[in-house]
């Protein structure tokens, strides 16, 4: 036995060791961004879901915020700090995620207001691609707060998923090597606002906000997705979508729609003018309608926005400009009073 | 619990440790700990199924014990078939319900008449065909009194619930495993380090070789309506590794661990793809469980004694149960009736027991008629296995009528040359080890240390960079 248990320990003193110098720096390096409080919160690696590090960010932040933005990574074109211009005593938090379901704004609403924060203004991006399609459910690689996983899977989770497919790329992150390339988008978030990838102390951000992007890049790569049927040919009448709202969705629509009365917020649900032109399902329209009244704004189907193929410079995102024509539209209504209700 | 998984990994290793050294090898205190430790190792995967095993085990232990005094053959018959009646019950309450039941409806709507009966969704539990037939060995074993009948109710409780095999065998004889479990364990280092082999060659074939071909057999057999009769050809080969990989992979794992352990599993597989007839085919595959059948069943049904009839309806019958073992479904009947065919003419010309040897033994290379019989027998067993894979019978039939068209004449649609070359290589190795219990079970053996370490490195290696998408074993299904 003694010979066993040493021939072992032999064994693997070599595998320990390339084992401590590829998990150390692991903990080290924190590409999760898990462990302690960072000075950075921005998107860095493909591999991070953008709604944790974002709920990372809010629950370390000492900024005081009483206004959110949610929604999926379509409202990377909403500029927050463009809102805190147009509503009046509002300090907007971004609090964008990937693929976003209403599971999950649910939960991160619930989240904000257990933190202690005042929740005066809103706007939700619903996409009839995505939004509906969790059962109520946040999305899996969300904070654990957010997920409510235990703390400890939700660690395990980040670990495992990180070595499951160790790369040359993923090392030199642990080594602190620059790289680039798809793995490292790198984006800077506002400090403040949590705007991804744009900076709100930069006065240029607001004036360009309005622009059309017509460059030549933009339009040549737009032409390939074409030609590659990425930006399919569209039906010429408009299609209505098939029924999408749940009932456990339903349910946390409710859900919402209680939390906003607790807070009397002045709330914009927007329906995302998606390139597919398919118009939002009239059941599912009455559902919000009953819910939020006027308050649902319904940007799909054929309109001026989806009209114009070069607006999706990767047929999934629209160009930004088109959040800024969406929040001019529905500002335009006026704040609500959820007591007349 | 999966030995593929991390949990296992941690699992094994507390309970080596425990067994051997907290114990303080109190024979008792490891057959209690193994009890436990199997009812966990079942339990990670649905612990309300633990209920089954432990009823079946009080059953079958005072079913025993009866037998032990009672002389009335009348009583001793009708305490055999109570056993027979519960573990067959079970077993056919959850993996044949439902088959019979549709099957049934099927009967009377052919006839005319329409009959309403709700399928139940039941889950099968892992593993139930296997301890279900390891119990039943030993209440038959203990009425034929070729087996003394246990006292020890927790060496009994081990010997159903003994993890290494529990849920995927092989499936042991009471009168060969039992006794293990009256006998004082002591650990013997060469059989441990052998364990250690045989559970990293099992490693290798399941989560390599298995892996990545189940990824492609199961791409090519869902979208066969799709691909041309060469993808086909390729897809059924893929399937043949991918089961044998998966099988003898989980094999070689329990046997391993349980040699860690002081205990000696029969022997599953013995290199099935290289026999040369289907005879010695199945003188080499799933080995407990044809051996099992030959004793509890072909034998008690007359064997080969009797005339050419008796010889054709006891083939027959015997496959067939074997191929319905594995699954209600008739592909697995149709798979069972296609090997009695392929074997009855070997039994009817007395030509079934020609090749007891290992092929060319203590030679490099095989003769060309060697060569010829194993192609031919590898091919045979290739084309059964489209029946055991195929989702129903029209699928295998639309699947085997594709590769006999022309287009089994062009170049395959899909072509994984990394994963072709991979399972070349292993081909390879398990030739050159064909004599052995495993195939590297010699390998390196008398290298010097850093050198045998490097190649156990190199196969850990190969485990992590070729690993394929993560798969259930196959048979825990059946």
């Amino acid at each position: 036995m003694t010979n066993f248990i040493r021939n072992i320990l032999i064994f693997i003193i070599v595998p320990t060791i390339v084992l401590l110098f590829i998990i150390v720096p692991y903990f080290i390096k924190d590409p999760y961004l898990d462990y302690g409080k960072k000075e950075n919160y921005s998107w860095t690696y493909f591999f991070q879901q953008l709604g944790d590090i974002s709920t990372k960010k809010l629950i370390n932040s000492t900024q005081e915020y009483n206004s959110f933005v949610f929604g999926s990574s379509r409202t990377t074109g909403i500029y927050a700090c463009y809102l805190n211009q147009s509503i009046p005593n509002s300090s907007f938090y971004h609090y964008g995620n990937w693929n976003e379901t209403i599971g999950g704004i649910y939960n991160k609403l619930q989240l904000i207001d257990s933190l202690g924060y005042k929740i005066e203004n809103v706007l939700i991006y619903l996409d009839t691609d995505y939004t509906f399609k969790g059962e109520g459910k946040s999305h899996i690689s969300d904070h654990y707060l957010i997920s409510k996983q235990s703390k400890f899977n939700y660690l395990k989770t980040h670990f495992t998923s990180f070595y499951s497919n160790l790369t040359l790329k993923k090392l030199k992150i642990l080594y602190g090597f620059k790289i680039d390339g798809t793995d490292f988008p790198n984006w800077h978030s506002d400090l403040k606002t949590n705007d991804p990838n744009h900076n709100c102390n930069d006065p240029k951000t607001i004036l360009n906000y309005s622009l059309y992007d017509d460059s030549e890049i933009l339009s040549a790569k737009i032409d390939s997705l074409k030609s590659s049927n990425i930006l399919f040919n569209r039906q010429l009448h408009e299609e209505y979508l098939e029924e999408q709202i749940s009932d456990s969705e339903k349910s946390m629509l409710i859900k919402i729609r209680e939390l906003l009365k607790k807070h009397s917020t002045n709330y914009y649900f927007v329906i995302t003018p998606l390139y597919d032109q398919k118009k939002f399902n009239i059941s599912d329209q009455i559902k919000l309608v009953e819910l939020f009244g006027d308050r649902v704004f319904d940007f799909s189907g054929i309109n001026e926005y989806t009209a114009n193929e070069y607006n999706y410079p990767d047929g999934k995102h629209f160009q930004p400009y088109i959040s800024k024509c969406i929040i001019d539209s529905i500002i335009k209504v006026g704040t609500y009073n959820f007591s007349n209700k | 619990m999966l030995f593929n998984s991390i949990d296992f990994a941690i699992f094994l290793p507390i309970f080596f440790i425990l067994y051997w050294f907290v114990t303080n090898n109190n024979l008792k205190l490891q057959n209690f700990l193994i009890v436990v430790a199997s009812y966990i190792f079942y339990g990670w995967w649905d612990w309300r199924f633990l209920s089954l095993i432990f009823f079946s085990t009080i059953v079958d232990y005072l079913i025993g014990r009866k037998l032990r005094v009672v002389e009335n053959q009348t009583k001793r018959k009708i305490l055999l078939w109570t056993s027979i009646a519960v573990n067959l019950g079970f077993l056919g309450f959850f993996k044949y319900y439902n088959f019979f039941l549709d099957n049934f409806i099927a009967a009377f709507s052919f006839f005319g008449t329409n009959i309403k009966a709700n399928s139940l969704n039941i889950i099968l539990p892992v593993g139930i065909s296997f301890y279900t037939f390891q119990t039943l060995s030993y209440t038959i074993d203990v009425y034929k009194r070729k087996l003394e009948p246990t006292k020890d109710f927790i060496a009994f409780s081990a010997f159903v619930s003994f993890f290494p095999q529990l849920v995927a065998g092989p499936i042991e004889r009471a009168s060969h495993l039992l006794p293990q479990f009256y006998k004082k364990r002591v650990f013997e280092y060469s059989k441990a380090v052998d364990g250690m082999r045989q559970i990293l060659w099992g490693l290798f074939k399941k989560i390599v070789i298995a892996d990545n071909c189940a990824e492609y057999a199961n791409q090519i057999f869902n979208n066969s309506g799709d691909l041309n009769g060469s993808t086909l050809v390729l897809g059924a080969l893929f399937f043949t590794f991918q089961i044998y990989g998966d099988f003898s992979g989980y094999s070689d794992i329990a046997i391993g661990t349980s040699r860690l352990f002081g205990f000696d599993l029969m022997r599953n597989f013995n290199f099935p793809y290289f026999s040369r007839d289907i005879a010695e085919f199945w003188r080499r595959w799933h080995i407990s469980l044809s051996t099992w059948f030959r004793d509890y069943l072909y034998i008690p049904l007359g064997g080969s004694r009797g005339g050419t009839w008796m010889k054709v309806r006891n083939t027959f019958i015997i496959f067939i149960v074997s191929g319905f073992w594995h699954g209600a479904n008739w592909t697995f009947i149709v798979w069972g009736a296609l090997n009695a065919i392929y074997f009855l003419p070997l039994l009817l010309t007395n030509n079934n027991r020609n090749n007891l040897e290992t092929v060319a033994q203590g030679k490099f290379l095989p003769s060309i008629k060697e060569l010829a019989l194993m192609l031919f027998t590898f091919g045979l067993t290739v084309f059964a296995w489209i029946f055991f894979r195929a989702e129903n019978i029209n699928h295998a039939f639309s699947y085997i009528s594709e590769i006999f068209s022309l287009s089994t004449f062009t170049i395959p649609e899909i072509r994984p040359s990394n994963i072709i070359l991979l399972t070349m290589i292993f081909v390879l190795i398990e030739w050159l080890g064909r004599e052995q219990q495993f195939a590297i079970q010699n390998l390196g053996v008398k290298w010097k240390r850093p050198l045998r370490f490097l190649m156990y490195y190199a196969l850990i290696a190969l485990i992590y960079l070729f690993s394929g998408k993560e798969q259930e074993f196959i048979y825990f299904q059946f």
